[in-house]
């Protein structure tokens, strides 16, 4: 059962999620998942929160595979992204989001 | 109150950044940016290929150190664009690529030439932008310059929708022009640790790329080889940080670099890299480059530090700056053992390179050539065995006058780059290192340079083969050249003279050290061919995978790999 195999190694995986805060939340999206993408980071949920004024946060969940501190770095550098923080995993967008992620 | 155009806000935009020059073709998405920038003092290049445009501006940027600005039409326009803005993030190149596009209504339709030039360009610019509102363009100008030359600088694209081009708009005033920001350098313990690290060391290496160029790190750099006591290897992007003859100078490393400074590297107890990003070119099989080294790291980028070798100490900040601030906090010290390894090694693996006095040979001829115009010639190369000879023969004497594509290794690069960096020092002789291949594939671009009558002189290595290919295919694959041998060659010396270029065939000259420097002297932009046997290898050679101190070395050719 290839699918139940894949479940018990995605509960199993480390994770760690962490927010952005963005200039414009819609650019900062496709970028931020463009270098997901070009680094090949396994992604396992991406929420675009916009805000009033143009701004926004983008929450993203990944697979921690020893390089979350590193993809800290490059992601903070993006000229989208405004700030870039490691999130606890309470909160309800954030439960949500993992619980996704746990059902891939 | 202002009321502009959206091409208006882009042309004065430009004006106000300073740009004098740029380099496009244009088409029907982008004709009103043509249009607005034809009523400023800024002189527009046509070129004959979007590529072409990209590269010219390119060749402006690495002279000069800040933005330079190319246009292309949407669609296939940008397109072709693609490959000079890889090749700039690759290099670290600041270019601002403004591009055409279809009307705003028209996006996401597959209207006639229309691409989705945001999302092509994410993965290859540093940044990009689809501009939405004409009002939004005085800032956005101002950012994509800012963002170019800032920091590690890069390629900025903007794309803009035509009917943003004509839309009209009313503005307060013109924010300030985009510059590079001012970045903050590491922290004082940070440099106390990489300090305490050299002063420790015994044999120490500063490894220096790009970046140290770009800083203008050379005077810092040789301060702290002289305090430290240790060697200087460079990259190929940092070629001319420290003249040849400098003692500190142990040459360039790497696939085609100096067998004594490649086997150096193996040696070092402490790697100070400045500026380099250890490249797989440079650094061999990564796992095996100074095996034995703790690694201090300074790059401006601190995405660079980690990403191919952990660091003990990443510093980021300007090279320059950095530098300077470490210096006083290294006791300096003589280090007579590991200056005894160096003179060892230069003495036992001696870098001959062949008939260096022969102006027909393809190291003879670039030996000539720099002999004749002097330490202050540009040097553009295109890509291959040409690319290697020059790197390895040529003596810079000053950084940043060997202009090449080190990241992308883009053939195509030498001619156009060529006529942008005499754009950039109208008084400075440029000569494109080339070879037959490479040429080719930005053939058109001699219209160009005629055309601006640009003091381009053209070294053509005319060996009918993709060289490097060729080599590659000898050495690994019990020589099957599948694929590259041209049977239909050109007759360059009638083509140059077909685009209107004054030419020369060092194959039929009795006098071919009277006739180079007769070809160089001339006003104007030529063409020099200089006939090279297809299976003159270039030496020494590091195997794709392999380590740096497995080079292949000439008297061994391929049957042999040291160990």
């Amino acid at each position: 059962m290839q699918s139940s195999k894949n479940e018990m190694e995605n509960a199993a995986t480390p994770r760690a999620v962490f927010e952005l805060a963005t200039h414009d939340p819609m650019d900062a999206l496709r970028h931020v998942a463009s270098w997901l993408a070009r680094r090949a980071y396994p992604l396992l949920g991406l929420v675009c929160l916009p805000a009033a004024g143009g701004t926004g946060r983008l929450v993203v969940a990944v697979a921690d595979d020893g390089r979350v501190d590193r993809l800290m770095v490059e992601l903070a550098g993006l000229p989208e992204v405004a700030d870039a923080r490691r999130c606890g995993l309470q909160g309800p967008a954030l439960a949500a989001l993992m619980g996704e992620a746990l059902a891939v | 109150m202002r009321t502009r155009t959206g091409a208006r806000i882009i042309a004065e935009s430009l004006v106000r950044q300073g740009i004098t020059t740029v380099a496009g073709i244009p088409g029907g998405a982008n004709l009103p940016i043509f249009d607005a920038i034809a009523e400023t003092p800024i002189q527009i290049v046509l070129a004959r290929h979007e590529q072409g445009a990209g590269f010219i501006s390119q060749g402006m940027a690495r002279v000069l150190g800040t933005p330079q600005v190319c246009l292309a039409t949407s669609g296939p326009g940008v397109m072709n664009l693609l490959t000079a803005i890889a090749d700039a993030k690759a290099d670290s190149v600041p270019l601002v690529c403004i591009t055409g596009q279809v009307s705003r209504g028209l996006l996401g339709t597959d209207a006639f030439q229309e691409v989705d030039v945001y999302g092509l360009t994410i993965p290859i610019a540093k940044h990009n932008m689809l501009v939405r509102r004409a009002a939004d363009l005085p800032r956005l100008l101002a950012d994509a310059f800012r963002i170019a030359a800032s920091g590690r600088p890069g390629p900025v694209v903007v794309d803009v929708p035509r009917d943003v081009q004509t839309e009209e708009v009313t503005f307060d005033a013109w924010p300030a022009p985009g510059r590079a920001e001012a970045i903050s350098g590491p922290s004082p313990a940070d440099l106390a640790r990489a300090a305490a690290l050299l002063a420790r060391a015994e044999r120490p290496l500063l490894y220096c790329g790009g970046g140290a160029v770009r800083a203008g790190a050379s005077a810092a750099v040789a301060a702290l080889a002289d305090a430290l006591d240790a060697p200087v290897v460079t990259t190929l992007m940092a070629l001319g940080l420290l003249p040849p003859n400098h003692p500190r100078n142990a040459g360039m490393i790497g696939m085609h670099g100096q067998p004594a400074a490649n086997y150096l590297l193996a040696d070092c107890d402490l790697l100070l890299a400045v500026g380099a990003r250890f490249d797989d070119r440079a650094t061999g099989d990564a796992k095996r480059f100074c095996p034995d080294a703790a690694v201090i790291h300074i790059d401006i980028d601190p995405t660079e530090h980690h990403k191919n070798r952990k660091a003990r100490v990443a510093l980021a900040g300007d090279a320059k700056r950095v530098l300077t601030e470490l210096l006083p906090l290294v006791p300096s010290r003589a280090r007579p053992g590991w200056a005894l390894r160096r003179a060892a090694l230069e003495q036992e693996h001696p870098f001959h390179l062949p008939d260096c006095d022969d102006p027909r040979s393809p190291y003879g001829v670039l030996a000539v050539v720099a002999e004749i115009l002097g330490p202050d010639a540009l040097v553009t190369t295109d890509v291959g065995q040409n690319q290697m000879r020059a790197a390895q023969v040529w003596p810079c004497y000053r950084p940043g006058r060997f202009l090449t594509s080190g990241g992308l290794g883009t053939m195509g690069f030498g001619l156009p780059s060529a006529i942008g960096a005499a754009l950039a020092e109208p008084g400075t002789p440029v000569v494109c290192v080339t070879g037959d291949g490479g040429l080719l594939m930005n053939i058109q671009e001699l219209a160009t340079a005629v055309e601006l009558g640009v003091s381009v002189k053209i070294l053509l290595m005319d060996n009918g083969v993709l060289g490097l290919v060729r080599q590659q295919q000898a050495f690994f694959v019990d020589g099957r050249y599948t694929a590259s041998t041209f049977t239909a060659r050109p007759d360059f010396p009638a083509l140059a003279a077909g685009f209107g270029m004054a030419a020369v065939d060092l194959e039929h000259c009795r006098d071919p050290r009277g006739a180079l420097a007769a070809a160089l002297s001339a006003p104007g932009p030529a063409l020099v061919r200089v006939p090279v046997d297809r299976d003159a290898h270039v030496y020494p050679m590091v195997p794709p995978g392999a380590a740096n101190h497995e080079m292949i070395l000439q008297e061994e050719d391929h049957a042999v790999i040291e160990e």
